[in-house]
């Protein structure tokens, strides 16, 4: 623990250095103060104090770095830190947002810029737009090469030092001929600046294996978290995460039938409208039509229901073309098709079926979550523009699949689809057609009809971030025509891209936050006090939301390794995650088991390669099978088994 | 909290209760079809969803159309002054104004990244950085101001943020901010080696209008007693995730049509699927159906001023809060720290 004095000089006599963790650290944090004086989310009370007294050294003073760019931090760390850090090799994983503001640090604290450091850095993904809110080392200019070469030669142009090198590889099972044991055994540590589990998992894996510190960090919006992994000291990242499992997991009957939220609406405009009728459709007729023979093999493996909609959907796309060519009024026919489909007579069929129900089991339905739709308008010669939106954005979507040029004019839209003048078709109640039985076998299609079909259909790749293409606007038309049925809130066309395009919310201002104080870890292990007595209580991870003021700035230390016991008679009585029995050089089988049992003492009964328990590289069973006696007496096998001579 | 995983999804409902401005450029539905305007990164004055998609995630629309109308001077361009500087220019407001005259030292490429070594001796901190600080966002005006801040500089600003300035220089600003009318927002913030302070301002009665970014949550009502307080029940397939102190709305109610009024009440929780709001008694039964959605509602903070923070850091007198759990220094100390050493700061 800190004394007061000792504060009262970290703040007197430190007066003057700066260090720069520090300052990527509030730098995050004040512009989010900056930012919340539009009234979103909670100013802080005030004051924020931040220190970390622990990496105060009691080497003071700059020594040779006096009047270099390492003033302040050789200052306040010392010149031996100095040596230390120059020469770290560091492996960062991921050049995004949080690898962008790593790579800063780094090169501003003069890492990896000895002649023995080495920072390699590595992202398989190129720049696109969106990325430039929070990757500040891109600029426009720079949309579409890879993120890590542009990245690596802008801080290479701040500090020429470093010595960077920039992969574009991914880290995972495939790329371990890459990043194999001569890699790994060369680092320092690892840096995690990665957006997935997946990959997080692997690295940790690796660490693990080769005993290396791990650093970890991730954001979500204003909340962010920052771990360290310390060999033989900590809990790995593997002991704590939980399974992907979706909390927001919705009903399959709320989406399809029963919705009561926006969010509902949106998943289901995703999920079944635009998934159906712009990918699966468009994927299957081509299927079809390219090779008939493959088509049906391939849909006799899908289920029922699926096949089903697999041929109702290309019928569908085959009765369009009969009428002749394709061009702009057919794709408006049939978003014409889809609105009285989806959004009117599905709706009388399903409102029907159940107030049919109501009044069989005398028991009120429509209650609950179960709200009643009411049925989408159409008037022919002054269409409501709810039904136009969704006319425009599918219609032209049709466009796409068919290489009709687009219609994007909308006073030009409007007139056509007046002069289509276009009805609603007459609805009867389902009686006993509940589920349409047509039988759409593929026999039933006129083979003269497949012969003519020369035009093919392009599927679309759903890509939130085009706003030319339609497909947020899609999205959002139909989401808020469902929305009005059940009488819902609408959806901001903004929101809809955030949900359905699946976009994890990002800021520049948590990231930095969340790096400031990654970068101070990173400091504690090149000073070596992950080696030191205490280790435990030096270091922090952090949780941390921006958005609520300095309430929720949890920092805590990490978790102590988990302990088992061996409960073996050898000399290994407890081990962690972080344990190995090493061995030098290659050995052969029955060494290796003789050289385990002499280390761990107890018998040997199965080996396994690492993760996998399925298969066994030795069976101490199956070894002393080798001395069983086999006889056939009296048309009887006879085994006897017998254990392994010592 | 677990690892963030890329295909989280993030459930949302729309935060707006339909009454404050609706910046979202693409309007579905609520406006004539000819009426509807073009796509927003086309325009001038409307914001660049494709670029700012990921925070317009966090932020919404309102604030974003907040955001890209503020004008932030930063004073002190070291290492906390280009961080702020470039945190914020990313984040899009209209315009931001440098101010720092000192020479560039060697020592200072250590924090600030944009100097290099042609500027040191040279050229300011503020200019040196000014270029590249103004290529991080084409929607943001960046410029310089040199010598001393004046009052006139501050028309039409809504936040300074202060590094390295004097005490004197600061409680004078200070009191300079809050007496504008609208108040200035007022930030301080310094490093001292391994310690730091940051100091927050925003007048008299500033107005908080979102305490937490959280997306409203519904839930649908299954019944209300008639009691006091009054408990509601919500549907156990969902636990309604409300907290103490919320704020709700009710709409659709059957039979207590009392609540259906559209006026917020602050709620209690009592257990994931209950919670009690007003005196019930004296309102016609609950006969079925309604939806609770949870309402910002927007509240009033006073700040204190530099002068008495200093002495008192909270306004309220209390104990100082934490900034870290585990601190290595409790707070009080470092509060009284980091005057002792402004107070030294020439």
């Amino acid at each position: 623990m800190f004394s007061e004095e000792n504060a009262f000089s970290c703040y007197a006599n430190r007066m003057d250095p700066r260090d720069e963790r520090l300052c990527a650290f509030l730098g995050g944090a004040v512009a989010q103060e900056v930012i919340k004086k539009t009234g979103k989310f909670t100013p802080v009370e005030q004051w924020i104090h931040h220190d970390d007294a622990c990496l105060v050294q009691s080497t003071a003073g700059a020594g040779d770095y006096d009047g270099t760019r390492y003033a302040h931090q050789a200052a306040v760390l010392g010149t031996n830190f100095m040596e230390s850090i120059k020469k770290q090799r560091v492996f960062l994983v991921g050049c995004g947002a949080l690898g962008c503001e790593y790579l800063k640090g780094l090169a501003l604290m003069g890492a990896c810029s000895g002649a023995d450091g080495k920072l390699i850095v590595t992202d398989m993904d190129r720049i696109e737009v969106s990325n430039l809110s929070r990757q500040f080392l891109f600029r426009q200019s720079d949309v579409g090469n890879p993120k890590s070469t542009s990245a690596a030669r802008v801080v290479k142009g701040w500090n020429p030092d470093l010595q960077i090198e920039a992969l574009e590889k991914g880290v995972g099972v495939t790329s371990e001929d890459f990043f194999d044991d001569a890699f790994w055994t060369s680092l320092d540590l690892c840096w995690n600046a990665l957006d997935n589990v997946v990959a997080r998992k692997y690295t940790d894996k690796c660490c693990l294996w080769y005993g290396l510190p791990l650093l970890e960090s991730g954001t979500l919006g204003t909340k962010c978290n920052s771990d360290v992994f310390l060999p033989g000291l900590t809990k790995s990242y593997n002991d704590g995460v939980e399974t992907d499992a979706n909390e927001t997991q919705i009903a399959m009957c709320t989406l399809r039938s029963f919705p009561f939220l926006p969010l509902h609406c949106i998943e289901f405009a995703k999920q079944a409208y635009f998934s159906d009728y712009m990918e699966f459709a468009p994927q299957q007729y081509e299927s079809f039509r390219k090779d008939p023979a493959g088509f049906f093999e391939q849909l006799d493996a899908m289920s029922e229901a699926e096949q089903f909609k697999a041929l109702k959907m290309i019928k569908g796309i085959i009765e369009l073309q009969q009428a002749g060519a394709i061009d702009f009024d057919v794709c408006i026919k049939a978003a014409f098709n889809h609105y009285c489909r989806d959004f009117v007579t599905s709706i009388r069929d399903l409102v029907y079926n159940c107030d049919e129900i109501e009044k069989t089991t005398g028991k009120p339905f429509w209650t609950g979550t179960k709200r009643r739709p009411i049925e989408a308008k159409w008037d022919t010669s002054a269409p409501p523009a709810e039904a136009l939106e969704y006319l425009y954005a599918t219609a032209n979507c049709y466009a796409f699949m068919w290489k009709v040029p687009f219609v994007r004019n909308r006073t030009e839209f409007q007139k056509r689809v007046v002069q289509l003048n276009l009805q609603v078709p007459a609805w009867a109640p389902p009686s006993d057609k509940k589920v349409e039985t047509e039988e759409d076998d593929g026999d039933k299609v006129d083979p003269a009809a497949i012969e003519a079909l020369k035009a093919g259909i392009w599927a679309h790749d759903f890509e939130k971030d085009d706003d030319t293409n339609f497909h947020i606007d899609f999205l959002t038309a139909s989401t808020n025509l469902r929305a009005s049925n059940y009488d819902i809130k609408h959806t901001e066309r903004s929101t809809v891209k955030v949900t359905a395009g699946r976009i994890i919310p990002a800021l520049a201002t948590t990231t930095a936050m969340i790096c400031g104080l990654v970068d101070m870890e990173f400091l504690k292990i090149v000073l070596g006090m992950h080696r030191e007595e205490g280790a435990l209580d030096k270091f922090y991870n952090a949780n941390v939301n921006l958005a609520t003021g300095l309430q929720a700035m949890n920092v805590f230390r990490p978790e102590p390794a988990i302990v088992r016991k061996t409960e073996l008679p050898g000399s290994v009585a407890e081990f962690t995650s972080w344990d190995k029995v090493e061995v030098d050089g290659e050995i052969p089988l029955e060494e290796l088991v003789k050289h385990l049992e002499a280390k761990l003492g107890g018998e040997l009964r199965r080996l396994h390669p690492a993760g996998n328990d399925k298969v066994a590289l030795y069976d101490r069973s199956q070894a002393e099978m080798l001395n069983w006696k086999i006889e056939i007496s009296a048309g009887q096998v006879q085994v006897e088994q017998q254990h392994r001579q010592e | 909290m677990s690892a963030l995983e890329g295909e989280e999804l993030h459930a949302l409902e729309p935060t707006s209760t339909g009454n404050s401005d609706r910046q979202d450029v693409l309007v579905t539905g609520m406006v004539d079809f000819l009426g509807h305007l073009c796509i927003p990164h086309r325009s001038e004055t409307a914001i660049d969803t494709n670029l700012y998609s990921r925070q317009i995630g966090t932020f919404g629309m309102e604030t974003m159309g907040k955001l890209i109308q503020m004008k932030v001077l930063i004073s002190g361009l070291r290492g906390l002054g280009v961080e702020v500087a470039k945190n914020l220019i990313l984040a899009g407001p209209a315009m931001v104004i440098l101010h720092d005259d000192s020479i560039a030292e060697q020592r200072d490429l250590g924090a600030n990244f944009y100097l290099t070594e042609q500027d040191v001796g040279s050229r300011t901190r503020a200019e040196a950085s000014l270029k590249q600080l103004s290529e991080l966002n084409p929607y943001v005006s960046v410029r310089t101001h040199q010598g001393p801040l004046t009052e006139e500089l501050l028309s039409g600003v809504s936040l300074v943020v202060f590094s390295e300035t004097s005490q004197s220089e600061l409680l004078r600003w200070n009191e300079v901010c809050r007496t504008r009318n609208p108040p200035v927002g007022f930030i301080t913030a310094d490093c001292f080696g391994l310690a730091s302070s940051v100091f927050v301002d925003f007048g008299e009665s500033f107005t908080c209008r979102d305490k937490d970014g959280e997306e409203p949550r519904s839930a649908i009502v299954s019944g209300v007693t008639l009691e006091s307080p009054g408990t509601v029940h919500t549907h156990q397939d969902r636990r309604h995730g409300f907290n103490d102190g919320d704020w709700v709305v009710f709409r659709e109610v059957q039979g207590m049509t009392q609540l259906n009024d559209g006026k917020p009440r602050q709620i209690k929780v009592t257990g994931p699927y209950s919670f009690s709001i007003e005196d019930t008694t004296g309102y016609s039964a609950y006969v079925s159906d309604g939806i609770v959605t949870q309402t910002k509602v927007p509240h009033s903070i006073k700040f204190s001023s530099y002068k008495n923070s200093l002495v008192q850091p909270k306004h309220s007198g209390e104990e100082m809060h934490a900034a870290d759990l585990s601190a290595s220094t409790p707070p009080c100390s470092s509060h009284k720290g980091c005057v002792f050493s402004l107070g030294l700061a020439p």
